[in-house]
């Protein structure tokens, strides 16, 4: 799959251009390029306006209460609150609402809206931190979504249908319903993460150990307030 | 916090997972300190810049990409409520409930630990916990 070169490693400035991985990039530029795309159920503008909807999304005040679900007039609606709400609050979601809300847009929309998400917002925050201004988004691809469920989806336990039957961790095939997503978000877990060294205890290429990796994502994770 | 462990288990280290609540807790890993600081300044949304002096150049990228990807990967778990992994359940029933992460509401994804009998932490395969 092609993609378009975005992400240069002169734009993290001087210091951090000698040691951003290849891999990151790499990673950065598919993802950009396939989140423009048509997916299964929505077209590629309607993903580029999920990942817009990701950079607008601002943390509720005090005592502010989200809208409730029966409260939103149009799919529409229906969809940027819930963007907003896994991007803003994601420890609180629950199965009710979660029943209500693909109730209103249907399990492919909801899991490929959850996949946009998840792979604009971790390139959004990994510039935010490394002091990198984000990238705009790419113009939307043309062209209808192709729609279907995949073969081998059913019922395992969550609340969005699995792949089934499968080996490793529930995380990895937690959004299958949207196959093509789930591997190019998957993908940039391994070049963020685990490489394709998961299964190894000890890791020796990196700057940091893997003790150190883990305790930065078990810090981030609580601080998520994520049972997973 | 399972991966923390037996990462930490593998080079003979001295990890305590009670670090992932921050706190006054000494982690037992190297820099411990400036990686949980690091991460509770990335959520707070907050710059983090001046950790680079610290942690390196190197380093510093990784912290942020794990930070990053983490962002993503607490998402996928809740949006999606997958339950735990039956081995990772098992390994972990004792520190979920010291750490007090039963309380998080992805919890009723699962199956209590009670319901499964479960009672500490299950000692464990770790090529099989994700089965």
């Amino acid at each position: 799959m092609t993609s378009t070169a975005v992400f240069s490693p002169g734009s993290f400035g001087e210091t951090l251009a000698a040691v951003i991985p290849a891999g990151y990039l790499a990673a950065f530029d598919e993802i950009w390029s396939h989140v423009a795309r048509p997916g299964r159920w929505f077209t590629g503008a309607e993903r580029i306006e999920i990942a817009e909807a990701v950079r607008a999304a601002t943390p509720l005040r005090l005592g502010e209460q989200p809208p409730a679900v029966g409260e939103l007039t149009t799919d529409q609606d229906v969809i940027l609150d819930t963007v907003q709400r896994i991007v803003t609050d994601p420890g609180r979601l629950s199965r009710e609402w979660f029943d209500e809300v693909t109730g209103r847009i249907g399990l492919g929309r909801y899991a490929e809206l959850v996949a946009v998400v998840v792979q604009v917002l971790p390139v959004d925050r990994f510039c935010d931190l490394t002091g990198r201004k984000r990238e705009p988004f790419l113009a939307p691809v043309a062209g209808e979504p192709t729609g279907g469920v995949p073969d081998g989806i059913a019922d395992d336990g969550a609340w969005l249908p699995m792949r089934t039957p499968f080996r490793g961790p529930n995380v990895a095939r937690a959004l299958s319903y949207v196959p093509e997503d789930n591997m190019m978000r998957l993908g940039l877990v391994r070049a963020l993460y685990s490489g394709d060294r998961f299964g190894d205890m000890i890791w020796e290429a990196g700057a940091l150990s893997r003790p150190q990796v883990e305790l930065v994502a078990a810090r981030t994770s609580s601080l998520n307030e994520c049972f997973y | 916090m399972l991966l923390l462990r037996a990462s930490s288990d593998a080079i003979n280290g001295q990890a305590d997972i009670e670090a992932a609540n921050g706190g006054d807790v000494d982690s037992g890993v190297k820099l411990g300190d400036q990686l949980v600081s690091f991460s509770e300044t990335a959520h707070a949304g907050q710059s983090v810049a001046a950790f680079q002096a610290a942690l390196g150049p190197a380093a510093f990228v990784e912290a942020a990409a794990t930070v990053a990807i983490f962002n993503g990967l607490v998402r996928t778990a809740d949006a999606s409520g997958i339950p735990l992994d039956a081995g990772t359940q098992m390994a972990t029933a004792g520190d979920r409930d010291t750490l007090g992460i039963n309380a998080y509401s992805g919890a009723g994804n699962s199956p209590s630990d009670a319901a499964l009998g479960l009672d500490g932490n299950a000692a464990i395969d770790l090529h099989t916990a994700f089965d």
